[in-house]
């Protein structure tokens, strides 16, 4: 007689379909409660102590967070990181649209130029800052130099007030706009060409024809591009770290959580400042994500 | 007869006493007894020249020991903050930590008291040890102990300032002769403050102007100036500060000479606002760029040949400011207007929680020695130690190069000495982070974003807060 031998629990439980899901997933989860819960929720704690990484950590209650409600040098960053991020994104998408739409065509090289449109997202990012550090020294930088050659005067891109700033989003801009352009550009080519074939031969014009079909068509990819793109521009700090280190006006959000909490070791006051970052990223993160599946519904 | 045998007795003992002083100064690797902890130790290191330099003696060590050794470089960016999380979490990354002097009352519970394991594993004990760091000098160990006194580290880099300038222009008889006839006074390295600033805008000139009766086809600048974000520009407005007699803070000790408290007397308020103003008038002579720069863009200034001095620069530079020759210049070393640069330097020092703290005890001796210090200042080290310096040949071939700083540095460091006992950075306990203000501070007054009186605000609140927060010894308001 054959003997039948009964299955393991282990096996059991895999070909079992609701606790096969469980069991797959587990790692994951594993490794999310490991990385990023328990490290968030440990942060929050800590913002309500005044560790300084000596003794043991003291609740302070809600002393850190009045004490950056009323810090300008907070407020300020901020401020910075918002205004940052509005710009790049704005940026980001507009040339990025642009770009994505002359590369939705075929042409001879097409190939080549799409390969180098793709180099700076390739390039780690602090190597990045460094290269641009030295790429725009006044002095001693190899783009002045060009424009030596045109008769304009040597330009403090990352020495002179106001301008360190602006060299800062153009460094990101310049790192980052290949996300956008090949987002779109693969958006662009996945949309259904017969409605356009048909409204061209119905004389609408190419104008009328991106703004009308295209874009609506478009608007998911463009959420998840200012999804993505928020919540790294809130964290924005290679840039800073390879060029002015915060200097010249420049100090974005997450520079000064880096200072405070591993320059100053001020634990408390740190992921304080941490939290807020956070709360501001859910809150963007949540509105757009909002519009995101209002937009996949309507599509 | 009886006279001459007593004078005999103290030639002869005085001839001991100095050959005992002589044998137990003079170290070698031959001198380490054996260590039967093998454990291996790991060594933090500055990356970049001085690592590259130190290494050979590390494989050295471990060689002769039989105790292995590795190491970490690390950028000075980020030397602090990694070293500060392994010493206060205890968790013993690190055998021997590399100290800049103005954190070592801030560690002082995690690094061993050198006399402590001197009397436990050195034959020669605590006294020994003393007379071992003697050839120091005596202001850098003082920096290299905590304010109660107990060394902690044994000095072997320092980065004191020095006044680089270019010897060629300021001996150029027509540039001496235009000068006299502008200021009234010598051209020569300056002295005083208004003599940095005179010679400082002296030399700044447009292109088309003369040099050295030379057209100029460049802005030439009379400084090069570190005004970045970067942990320097507050060193510099220390010099400016400390040369006129003012302190960031005062030190008060009580009758003990225990530190009771520190204060910012209004003397040294305004002191603080006038360096500050000072170095924004300095700053109008500084080539662009200087608003983002470090050592690196000061010194390349100079060596690239548009500037006539780098006032406040580190002596290790000396060596590269020497390649100045390439485009026709020659540099030269004066001590710092006021005669009290920031005088800093490294000490490797054992962290209390390493596992083999004989074999840290015994690296730290033998690259702090007198012999170890001397066969790298005759490679270009910066070292702490004056008597090594005192021994740089200065017949070699690249004399010049390797000794060319030091005259200066020496002479500043004795005008120093008694001081540094009186100066916040070697008193609070606060100070890894109170540099980290004085350097954003520093930075905004000399770009502009604070006007002098502001940034003195600025640094009042700042102080307060570090102080209080981050060190026992209270603040007098």
């Amino acid at each position: 007689m054959l003997k039948v031998e009964k299955p393991s629990w282990l096996n059991r439980k895999l070909n079992d379909d609701k606790s096969s899901k469980w069991i797959l997933v587990s790692p994951l989860i594993l490794v999310l409660i490991v990385f990023m819960l328990y490290p968030t929720f440990y942060s929050l704690y800590m913002s309500f102590t005044d560790y300084i990484m000596r003794g043991s950590p003291d609740f302070v209650g809600l002393d850190n967070y009045r004490f950056a409600l009323t810090d300008d040098v907070f407020w300020t960053a901020l401020w910075r990181t918002v205004y940052i991020t509005v710009v790049c994104l704005v940026i980001e998408i507009g040339l990025g649209m642009a770009i994505a739409i002359l590369l939705n065509r075929n042409f001879p090289g097409q190939d080549l130029i799409k390969g180098l449109c793709f180099i700076p997202l390739l390039i780690a990012p602090l190597s990045m800052s460094l290269m641009w550090n030295y790429m725009l020294h006044i002095q001693f930088g190899v783009v002045n130099d060009l424009i030596g050659l045109l008769g304009i005067e040597p330009i403090g891109w990352f020495s002179t007030l106001g301008l360190a700033f602006w060299s800062i989003i153009m460094i990101s801009v310049w790192q980052w706009l290949p996300f956008s352009i090949f987002v779109l550009l693969a958006g662009l080519k996945s949309l259904p060409k017969d409605q356009f074939e048909a409204a061209q031969v119905d004389g609408v014009s190419k104008w009328t024809i991106f703004f009308k079909l295209q874009l609506p068509m478009l608007t998911p990819l463009i959420i998840i591009i200012v999804l993505l793109r928020s919540m790294w521009l809130m964290r924005l700090f290679d840039p800073l770290y390879g060029t002015t280190r915060g200097g010249l006006d420049t100090e974005l959000l997450d520079w000064m959580i880096y200072r405070t909490t591993f320059v100053e070791f001020d634990i408390g006051l740190g992921t304080a400042y941490a939290m807020f970052a956070l709360y501001v990223t859910l809150i963007v993160c949540n509105l757009m994500y909002k519009r995101l599946m209002a937009a996949m519904e309507n599509n | 007869m009886n006279s001459i045998i007593k004078h005999s007795k103290v030639i002869g003992l005085s001839s001991l006493v100095f050959a005992v002083s002589t044998a137990i100064s003079a170290f070698t690797l031959d001198d380490i007894p054996e260590i039967k902890n093998k454990t291996p130790i790991n060594v933090a290191l500055e990356a970049g020249g001085s690592a590259d330099t130190i290494i050979p003696f590390l494989e050295a060590f471990s060689k002769k020991t039989g105790v292995p050794i590795t190491h970490e470089a690390m950028v000075f960016a980020t030397l602090y903050s990694k070293e500060n999380i392994e010493l206060q979490s205890g968790t013993g990354a690190y055998d021997v930590v590399v100290t800049e002097t103005s954190w070592t009352n801030e560690w002082k519970d995690y690094l061993a008291p050198l006399e402590d394991l001197a009397n436990k594993y050195d034959p020669v004990g605590a006294e020994g040890f003393k007379k071992y760091v003697s050839g120091q000098d005596a202001g850098i160990l003082r920096m290299a102990s905590t304010r109660d006194g107990s060394l902690v580290g044994a000095p072997y880099y320092t980065y004191t300032q020095q006044n680089i300038y270019r010897k060629d222009l300021l001996t150029d008889t027509g540039e001496m002769s235009a000068f006299k006839s502008k200021y009234g006074y010598d051209l020569s390295a300056p002295t005083t403050q208004q003599q940095l600033l005179d010679i400082a805008e002296f030399f700044t000139r447009k292109a088309g102007d003369k040099l050295k009766g030379e057209t100029l086809d460049k802005p030439f600048y009379g400084v090069s100036l570190m005004a970045g974000r970067y942990p320097h520009v507050q060193d510099e407005v220390s010099a400016i500060l400390w040369g006129s007699g003012g302190r960031w803070a005062r030190t008060n000790r009580d009758s003990n000479g225990k530190v009771v408290s520190f204060e910012i007397t209004d003397d040294d308020a305004n002191k603080l606002e006038e360096a500050f103003a000072y170095y924004q008038k300095l700053m109008k002579f500084a080539p662009p760029g200087s608003e983002n720069a470090f050592w690196d863009f000061a010194t390349a200034q100079f060596v690239e040949g548009n500037t006539a001095m780098i006032p406040y620069m580190y002596c290790p530079l000396w060596n590269w400011s020497s390649d100045v020759e390439k485009v026709g210049g020659m540099n030269a070393a004066a001590a710092v207007v006021g005669e009290r640069p920031y005088t800093g330097a490294f000490h490797f020092a054992p962290s209390v929680d390493s596992k083999n703290l004989e074999a840290a005890y015994w690296l730290l001796k033998y690259i702090g020695s007198k012999e170890t210090q001397t066969e790298m200042v005759n490679k270009g080290w910066s070292s702490a130690r004056k008597d090594s310096l005192d021994a740089c040949d200065r017949n070699a071939e690249n004399a010049h190069r390797n000794c060319g700083w030091i005259d200066s540095v020496a002479s500043q460091w004795e005008a120093q000495a008694p001081e540094i006992e009186t100066y916040l950075h070697f008193n609070s306990g606060a100070f890894g982070k109170l540099y980290e203000q004085m350097t954003i501070i520093a930075h905004e007054n000399a770009v502009g974003i604070k006007s002098p009186a502001e940034s003195v605000k600025a640094w009042k609140k700042a102080f307060n807060r570090f102080q209080k927060k981050f060190d026992d010894v209270k603040v007098i308001n």
